[in-house]
């Protein structure tokens, strides 16, 4: 009985000193440039279950863990915008439990973490959640809204939820939505710029910045239909082996050295 | 106390940067030394790309046209790799459109000597112009019955090689049963390499003349409100991966070697290299401009501790010209055939 009372409390310390190491670590590195966007591919959830010998849906519940974790990572290196590939359009071929699981989760999340004191709240951050919303489960289209409804005042930073998201489909819609805009100028002429395409690309239309950093966790080197008009610039793209729900500071900061890297360099 | 604090944090990021400089140093020497040889260039692999990109990249915009020529050369021994593969398609791009430019002299370049009996057939019938054809010209091939105005897409085409009849087509489709890098036998002479030169014009410039080519026809073909205009996905994929109209080209036999302004599919694999040395031990991934929509399932390969850095005091003085070299080649090709394709699911 002691010896579990003193491991507790070692453990408590322990998390004690990492917390406040993590913190000084964190006002180390954010005394650097920072990336004002970045972007993260949340892959390897089911991969990081079976290799636990857990149920799929249980990774990715420790996934949306490990989103919290690096939310707060960000929101205190003072990252302005975070967006994360939650789900794409194509993931709706899954078997149907697995999405039910996903959408379920995503319903219950949403709520947590959009409610007054809760990681949003605390850090000012504004909700937008991207991508084709109509595909969704009424219940969850519901979430969203209440979601976005709720973090709507706060402006110190946001989160893009991309749920359900391709990055072809976001390209479409602008094109679509700038042919609208011109035709509706009624002039001899139309022509369209990039830059009037861009307007309606869908993280321009939420007020995101450039993206400075887009990561893929896993070790898979694709994008998968992720961000491709906004990341297919200067953006550094980073592939890591590292498993979603593995991620943390440490497997953050070779990344950010690198961006701070980029920017002293072109100085 | 303030100002002491700001200075011992920014002392102590130094020091961590110090410390990854270090990190990288000695990881680049270990991948230098340690790393294994890749498979030989003609093995059998699991999954070979039918379609690499080759995307040249540089910091310094006035290298790529200074190393010009380097490129191309660089680019021929490419193409004799694809084609030992069994790789039909390469695509080619650099930022600014040098090499875009200098089209006419790869296509002379790679000219096989099985062409040369074709020249005098065909070269009549062909129009080579040196710059791209205008969207305008009343001379140019229609997509589709509604569209006649197709939109710059700044795509490059060539195609060498003697193109198959439909009914061979037919015939060599029928005898395939599941993609394999190919092995010498008829079929490789057959099916012609198809090769795409493109520069950033070909991507959301490109994407932007479709949007002003599609509201253009709206506006002529029904004087109704903008409010109905709607475009899917694929409309927009024919146009920029050019398949309607390279089919049409195909379809009507034409032995051309310039296939002209009509898009390039996604490349399945993208080799991303810089023709610079580094000037540091460690390279991160930057796509420079490529063209958006291509890349959706697209496998990047790129060289994270690049073995120039180890000669590159020397090389930044004067820099030299890094070539995609085989051992590269062959890296990218292993590391696509252990890619795991799970599309969505």
């Amino acid at each position: 009985m002691i010896r579990s009372f003193i491991y507790r409390a070692l453990s408590w310390v322990q998390n004690k000193v990492s917390k406040k190491l993590q913190n000084a670590l964190l006002k180390v590195l954010a005394s650097g440039p920072i990336p004002q966007h970045v972007a993260f591919v949340m892959d390897g959830n089911r991969r990081y279950a079976r290799r636990r010998h857990q149920a799929v849906f249980q990774g990715h519940a420790q996934g949306f863990e490990a989103l919290r974790r690096v939310l707060e990572i960000c929101m205190r290196l003072n990252v302005r915008c975070v967006t994360v590939y939650a789900f794409a359009i194509e993931n709706f071929k899954r078997s149907p439990e697995e999405v039910d699981a996903l959408m379920e989760l995503a319903e219950e999340k949403l709520a947590e973490i959009s409610r007054h004191g809760d990681l949003l709240d605390q850090y000012g951050v504004r909700l937008n959640v991207l991508g084709k919303k109509e595909l969704l489960p009424a219940s969850v289209q519901a979430a969203v809204r209440k979601a976005e409804e709720m973090t709507a005042k706060n402006n110190k930073a946001m989160l893009n939820l991309c749920m359900p998201y391709a990055s072809r489909d976001d390209m479409t819609s602008a094109i679509e939505a700038s042919v609208r805009e011109a035709l509706q100028e009624d002039s001899d002429v139309i022509t369209i710029t990039e830059e009037d395409v861009e307007v309606h690309i869908m993280t321009s239309v939420v007020g995101s910045p450039p993206l400075d950093i887009l990561v893929r966790t896993s070790g898979v080197k694709r994008l998968s239909d992720f961000l491709l008009w906004q990341g297919c610039e200067d953006t550094q793209i980073q592939f890591t082996s590292v498993y979603w729900p593995d991620f943390g500071l440490l497997d953050f900061m070779p990344l950010l050295l690198d961006y701070q890297r980029k920017i002293w360099s072109s100085a | 106390m303030g100002k002491v604090a700001s200075w011992l944090t920014s002392f102590v990021l130094f020091l961590i940067h110090v410390g990854y400089a270090l990190v990288n140093a000695a990881t680049s020497l270990r991948k230098g030394y340690c790393a294994r040889d890749p498979l030989p260039l003609a093995i059998k692999r699991k999954q070979v790309p039918s379609h690499i990109a080759l995307l040249f990249a540089s910091h310094d915009d006035t290298s790529l046209d200074r190393f010009e020529g380097e490129m191309l050369d660089n680019i021929e021994e490419v193409v004799a790799w694809c084609q030992v593969v069994g790789i039909k398609r390469l695509t080619v791009y650099d930022r600014k459109g040098v090499l875009s430019r200098s089209s006419f002299a790869l296509r002379e370049r790679l000219q096989p000597e099985e062409l040369e009996d074709d020249v005098s057939a065909s070269e009549s019938d062909i129009d080579y112009p040196l710059t791209p054809p205008l969207s305008d010209d009343s001379g140019s091939r229609p997509l589709s019955p509604q569209r006649d105005t197709p939109p710059k897409l700044h795509v490059t085409s060539l195609c060498l090689g003697r193109l198959e009849s439909p009914a061979q087509a037919t015939r060599r489709r029928r005898s395939l049963t599941k993609r394999h890098p190919h092995h010498k036998n008829d079929t490789t002479q057959e099916e012609p390499f198809c090769f795409h030169v493109i520069s950033r014009q070909s991507g959301k410039a490109a994407i932007s003349n479709t949007a002003t080519s599609l509201s253009r026809q709206h506006c002529s073909a029904s004087h109704s409100a903008s409010d109905n205009f709607t475009v899917t996905q694929n409309e927009v994929n024919s146009i920029l991966e050019g398949a309607v109209a390279r089919c049409n080209a195909l379809q009507e036999g034409v032995k051309s070697r310039y296939i002209g302004q009509y898009g390039f599919p996604s490349p399945e694999l993208m080799i991303i290299h810089n023709i610079l040395p580094n000037k540091r031990s460690k390279s991160v991934l930057e796509l420079h401009g490529f063209p958006p929509w291509q890349i959706r399932l697209t496998e990047f390969y790129h060289t994270q501790y690049p073995r120039s850095s180890w000669s590159r005091w020397r090389l930044l003085w004067k820099p030299k010209y890094i070539a995609v070299d085989e051992v590269e080649f062959r890296r990218a090709l292993d590391e696509f055939a252990a890619a795991e394709m799970r599309l969505g699911k």
